[in-house]
């Protein structure tokens, strides 16, 4: 191997290292929301663009609504209205519960808190 | 030319090999989510275990819960299994029954501590529970003094072993310590099962491991005033974070707030206190605390925690008022 040789094989590791650590950085950076029905994913959703979505939950029509990289369940059929009440979110650490519809909401990612008690 | 190809496409290859390496051996993120106790439960785990030993783990938490679900709960029945809803409602008085060794040891648990808390934490107030939930789902007719007078006396429960026995159809109801007692139980088989880096969220009752890529883990504290924030986070390791407030489950009537903690002395919902947090070594613990706490004067509250070392707290009175135990310093 000759000079420019051992350049080459820098410059690549150096790329591969850059875009492993880019790809995890937009990986996380919670600018997706995942929609479950029980635990399967049902929907993804993409934060940056404002729109409503309507999915099936167990009760009926669950209304999701994006709204400036929040997001938030704006109608759906429950005895308490628990999950529409909660209003909006963006934090992965804060998902959206609907337990009577068995929809839950969650931000992907860009978070640095692990649970939150309430 | 030849050999720059040649030692370009060695290279690629020699990367691939050592992400391939590095990828295997390091943690990876699982998890899962449950629906059990009416509650959303969210269990995550960093572990170097794969796939496939991971569902297998993730099976008996389900397994786990879904038992402690059926044993403790007190609105529906389930076929061949004495539970709390079989000794309220099906049991006549005074008759005895063997029940599952799991199921008594709650119940013995609570009955400790209905005596450590000079009644305050009390398992026998099903009746008097049963009355306000009813208000509190209707929100129109508050009860009178004689819709409250139901009896609530723990020793018209009798256990010895596994025989129980009730009189004067006094009713169980433990919803304060079932969901942090299982959840207990949880985060003691995720370490024997060898896994220490874990987060358990049962609807709010946090219970988690040793951080394992960082100092530690961080948990928010709901903001009573604003339940879609928090006012403030801790940094716990090996903890049991647990609260207890009159945000979740309550009715405005007349501009009282009425929530779903009673206090079995007054029997009536506390109102001196938004919520209470604790953060103890065992989820149980920090669960049953989190109830005695709320329901507590705040003074009593504090001088009792501040001769505990097992256990720290934070009180959220008010917006402008909150109170923490000497050593709460996890923020």
């Amino acid at each position: 191997m000759n000079k420019s040789d051992v350049k080459i094989v820098v410059i690549i590791i150096l790329l591969a290292g850059f875009s492993y650590i880019i790809f995890n950085l937009v990986k996380e950076n919670g600018n997706t929301a995942f929609v479950y029905y029980e635990d399967k994913i049902i929907l993804t959703i993409d934060l940056n663009i404002n729109k409503e979505y309507v999915v099936q939950g167990l009760l009926g029509d669950v209304v999701i609504e994006v709204k400036d990289k929040n997001i938030r369940v704006k109608e759906e059929s429950s005895p308490k209205h628990l999950c529409s009440l909660q209003g909006y979110t963006d934090s992965s650490s804060k998902p959206i519960i609907c337990l009577p519809n068995k929809i839950v909401i969650k931000v992907g990612g860009g978070d640095d808190i692990d649970g939150v008690v309430y | 030319m030849k050999k720059k190809v040649y030692i370009i496409v060695l290279s690629i290859i020699l990367i691939c090999l050592i992400l391939l390496f590095v990828d295997k051996n390091t943690y990876k993120e699982y998890s899962k989510d449950f629906y059990y106790m009416d509650t959303y439960i969210n269990v995550k785990l960093n572990s170097i275990k794969n796939k496939s030993e991971v569902d297998a783990i993730f099976e008996d938490i389900d397994y786990l819960y879904s038992s402690y679900h059926k044993l403790t709960d007190r609105y529906t029945s389930y076929d061949g299994i004495i539970n709390v809803y079989y000794l309220n409602e099906v049991l006549p008085d005074g008759q005895e029954v063997i029940i599952d060794e799991r199921l008594a040891d709650i119940i013995s648990l609570g009955i400790e501590y209905y005596n450590k808390t000079d009644g305050l934490f009390n398992i026998a107030a099903g009746n008097l529970i049963e009355v306000w939930k009813e208000f509190i789902d209707e929100c129109n007719f508050l009860p009178d003094d004689s819709d409250l007078n139901v009896n609530i006396d723990i020793n018209d429960i009798i256990l010895e072993k596994d025989t129980y026995v009730k009189n004067n159809n006094i009713k169980l109801d433990l919803g304060a310590v079932a969901k942090g007692y299982v959840t207990e139980l949880v985060g003691n088989y995720l370490e024997d099962s060898g896994i220490y880096s874990y987060v358990i969220n049962a609807g709010g009752n946090v219970k988690v491991g040793k951080a394992y890529d960082k100092e530690s883990f961080v948990i928010g504290i709901t903001d009573p005033s604003n339940p879609s924030t928090i006012f403030t986070k801790v940094n716990v390791n090996n903890k049991s974070v647990v609260t207890s407030g009159n945000y979740q489950r309550y009715c405005v009537l007349d501009n009282i707030n009425y929530n779903h903690i009673i206090n079995p002395k007054t029997r009536y919902p506390v109102s001196d206190k938004m919520a209470v947090t604790v953060v103890g070594n065992s989820s149980t613990i920090s669960d049953i605390y989190s109830t005695y706490l709320y329901i507590l004067p705040v003074e009593d509250g504090l001088e009792l925690v501040n001769s505990n070392p097992d256990i720290e707290a934070i009180w959220y009175i008010d917006e402008k008022t909150i109170v923490r135990s000497d050593n709460f310093n996890y923020e």
